[in-house]
């Protein structure tokens, strides 16, 4: 093949950011044979870079110092636990990507630039929304149902489970519809306890973790070797990251073209017309600016980015940014609100404390929401839900009192300890918001954003009753010295942005249509979380993959047909 | 960003190995408080760790608070050994170290009559020596060989309970 300078062509479709929903996206336009330009704002990644095996004794500060280059460059990064001394490469460089807050509003912002962004170091956890969240404003009144229901996005979930390889375990729980289950991760003894007394009790389900992370070979892909530190790759492939499935299919094709190191700044409108005619980016090496031409333009760069790329593109017309005819464009900013939660001993079971080389399970329990999904479980005080990730096991006691030989015993005993954190639905509120900080650029001379959001009354009552409802349930299941926490953690903490350029059938009430394309702009999408209605409680990115390969067959589908 | 088979610790066991931000009274005492805090048993303790090598070299890079509260609290154990057994901690017999580690080593040993119990001062400056020195001996080689480490990554399949239903606190 004469290779062609991708800047001379016209792209059937240029997809910003190559993580989750860009990944999906770039495979399955062009498995479907049209030409695709895939645009990443980070640098290339290679499995040589892979660090999962690395013993901490080799980094040079073994991720402790306080003040080591990776704190000193990634302040707000290292807040997440996967930007570690290892891989903080992997992380945007907070000195050059600076975005604002009101100061009484800090917000975390936790983002990676790099083929795959955060699918290398997400925490995998995969969970289908229901109906009980899809039409969560027809169940209590508030925000705005979604345009689609379960029934439409359920064959999406089932392509991208296939695909992915989710592990886990079918329930029959109407709030956490099941899906295609490779086998599920097994369960410790006090979890399995901790199951059967909820169950028993409070009739609550406690299942075990559903993960992106392959439990026995699926799709040429070879299955976990359990050694537990996924943030920082896999050498087997065994946890789900686009670079090595989605992108590698979208290549294989020979129909994409991944640019790396390209910072798009906005999307270029043909007055004319009123449609997308490109994007202009930043190359990152040179700092030139350049513009790649396209039919479509499938903004995947994760929640905000694409907000902000939005926002940035003004022209004619569209005066407020691209998209903002209904004024919306970067309200009901959400992010699972978390904090709530709770950690005990279980003093009855003596396992002794999983050794270094033994098998880690970079997975845990979840317990599926139970209150507001019926009659029955309905809240005075408070709407939606919470969902609970902890695990229950023995570790080394490195906390143990004392010195000397007892203290290295003791240590070497361990404790058998159980824990767990809520994840909250976040309501939508159009007073958390995103804009353009008219003051702020980025070092590559782009607008930067200004994040304001705080987390509501609601959120906080839902946490008081979470840790309530932890307590309740350890205590029932015999647990000791049990340490409950209610306070609401910074938003952001939860790294499931979410809303901004909402989905809706109204173009007075939304961004986009229920494919993601903007009411105003027919050949633009915003193919991520951005198109989010409500959060629900569950973790997002699969439901982010699935909404994407919907929109993407549609788009395909009028591709053909010259629709587009 | 990591070449193959760098590893930093061999930079620790060079044997022309110098402080480069403890002086060598400090880097003594640390020495000798570590591996009283973590001393050799059945496995090597905190001194063959080479723990003091390594916290030099952190703190050589920590914040200014961090690495003024770090000398404040090794400088207590000279002073304390010296006002209690007329020498430095360094050359404290080993009966001395543990009456004087058994002082300061619990919470609350020192309550004064009839006042509410005060936080004991010494107390507080073991504690943050030992949470610096615990973190730097399980993350070397021997203290992950201490946690099961076999020089191999962790591998295999995650068995999970396997007891019969019903029967997991059989353990």
């Amino acid at each position: 093949m004469m290779f062609q300078d991708p800047l001379t062509r016209n792209y059937d479709a240029i997809v910003v950011g190559s993580g989750a929903t860009g990944g999906w996206a770039a495979k399955r336009l062009a498995e479907a044979g049209l030409e695709v330009a895939l645009l990443e704002a980070g640098r290339d990644v290679s499995p040589r870079e892979f660090t999962e095996h690395k013993p901490v004794f080799e980094l040079k500060y073994r991720n402790i110092a306080g003040s080591g280059d990776w704190r000193k460059t990634r302040p707000v990064q290292t807040q997440c636990y996967a930007c570690t001394e290892y891989n903080y490469d992997w992380f945007v460089n907070d000195l050059e990507n600076p975005y604002s807050t009101p100061p009484d509003k800090p917000f975390s912002w936790q983002r990676m630039r790099i083929v795959g962004g955060r699918t290398l170091c997400w925490g995998r956890q995969s969970y289908r929304l229901s109906d009980l969240d899809f039409k969560a404003a027809s169940h209590d009144g508030y925000g705005q149902d979604w345009p689609i229901s379960y029934k439409d996005l359920a064959p999406f979930y089932d392509i991208v489970e296939e695909y992915v390889g989710i592990s886990g375990a079918a329930e029959g729980n109407d709030a956490l519809p099941d899906g295609h289950f490779l086998p599920p991760m097994k369960m410790t003894c006090g979890e399995l306890h901790f199951r059967e007394t909820v169950a028993k009790n409070f009739g609550r389900t406690v299942t075990i973790g559903r993960t992106a992370i392959l439990t026995e070979a699926h799709n040429g892909r070879s299955a976990c070797h359990y050694c537990g530190t996924c943030e920082r790759g896999c050498i087997s492939y065994s946890y789900f990251s686009s670079p090595f499935t989605t992108v590698k299919d979208a290549l294989k094709t020979g129909k994409c073209t991944l640019l790396t190191n390209a910072i798009v700044a906005n999307v270029e409108i043909d007055p004319a017309t009123n449609l997308a005619s490109g994007v202009t980016f930043v190359d990152g090496k040179t700092r030139q600016t350049k513009t790649i031409r396209g039919k479509t333009v499938i903004l995947c760069a994760q929640a905000l980015e694409s907000t902000r790329i939005l926002l940035n593109s003004k022209s004619g017309s569209h005066t407020t940014g691209l998209g903002n005819s209904s004024g919306l464009l970067g309200r009901g900013l959400m992010d699972h609100s978390t904090g709530a939660g709770a950690a005990a001993e279980f003093p009855q079971f003596k396992d002794a404390p999983e050794a270094y080389s033994s098998p880690h399970r970079a997975n845990g329990i979840y317990i599926i929401r139970y209150r507001n999904t019926s009659k029955g479980t309905k809240q005075p005080n408070f709407i939606r839900g919470y969902g609970f990730q902890g695990s229950a096991g023995s570790t080394f006691n490195f906390e143990a009192e004392g010195f000397g030989a007892a203290y290295k015993q003791s240590v070497k005993t361990g404790s058998y300890r159980i824990s767990f954190g809520a994840f909250g639905e976040s309501l939508a509120r159009d007073e958390n918001f995103v804009s353009i900080d008219p003051n702020l650029k980025d070092a590559w001379g782009i607008p930067a954003l200004h994040i304001s959001m705080t987390h509501g009354e609601n959120e906080r009552l839902l946490h008081e009753d979470a840790a309530a409802t932890a307590a309740e349930m350890l205590e029932v299941a015999g647990a000791k010295n049990i340490e409950i926490r209610s306070a609401v953690a910074e938003p952001g903490m939860a790294i499931h942005e979410l809303g901004t350029a909402r989905m809706g059938s109204d173009p007075k009430t939304s961004v986009t249509d229920s494919y993601c394309q903007l009411h105003d702009v027919n050949n633009v999408f915003a193919m991520d979380g951005a198109c989010f209605v409500s959060s629900g409680c569950q973790n997002p990115t699969l439901t982010m993959m699935a909404i994407t390969v919907r929109a993407c067959d549609r788009l395909i589908d009028r591709f053909k047909k010259h629709e587009i | 960003m990591f070449p193959a088979g760098d590893n930093a610790f061999v930079e620790l066991e060079k044997s022309d190995w110098t402080p480069v931000f403890l002086n060598p009274q400090q880097n003594e005492t640390l020495i000798v408080l570590s591996d009283a805090i973590i001393p050799a048993t059945d496995t090597p303790g905190a001194k063959a760790a080479l723990v003091n090598r390594f916290l030099d070299l952190v703190l050589s890079v920590e914040s200014a608070t961090n690495q003024q509260e770090f000398i404040e609290s090794l400088t207590w154990f000279d002073t304390g050994a010296t006002e209690r057994y007329k020498t430095t901690f360094a050359k404290l017999t080993n009966e001395e170290k543990e009456d004087f580690l058994n002082l300061v080593a619990w919470p609350h040993t020192h309550p004064r009559w009839g006042t509410t119990e005060t936080m004991f001062a010494g107390h507080e400056h073991f504690s943050r020596m030992k949470r610096w020195i615990v973190s730097a001996y399980y993350s070397s080689p021997i203290g992950l060989k201490e946690q099961g480490w076999d020089g191999w990554a962790a591998r295999g399949t995650f068995s999970g309970c396997e007891h019969q239903p019903g029967e997991h606190k059989a353990s």
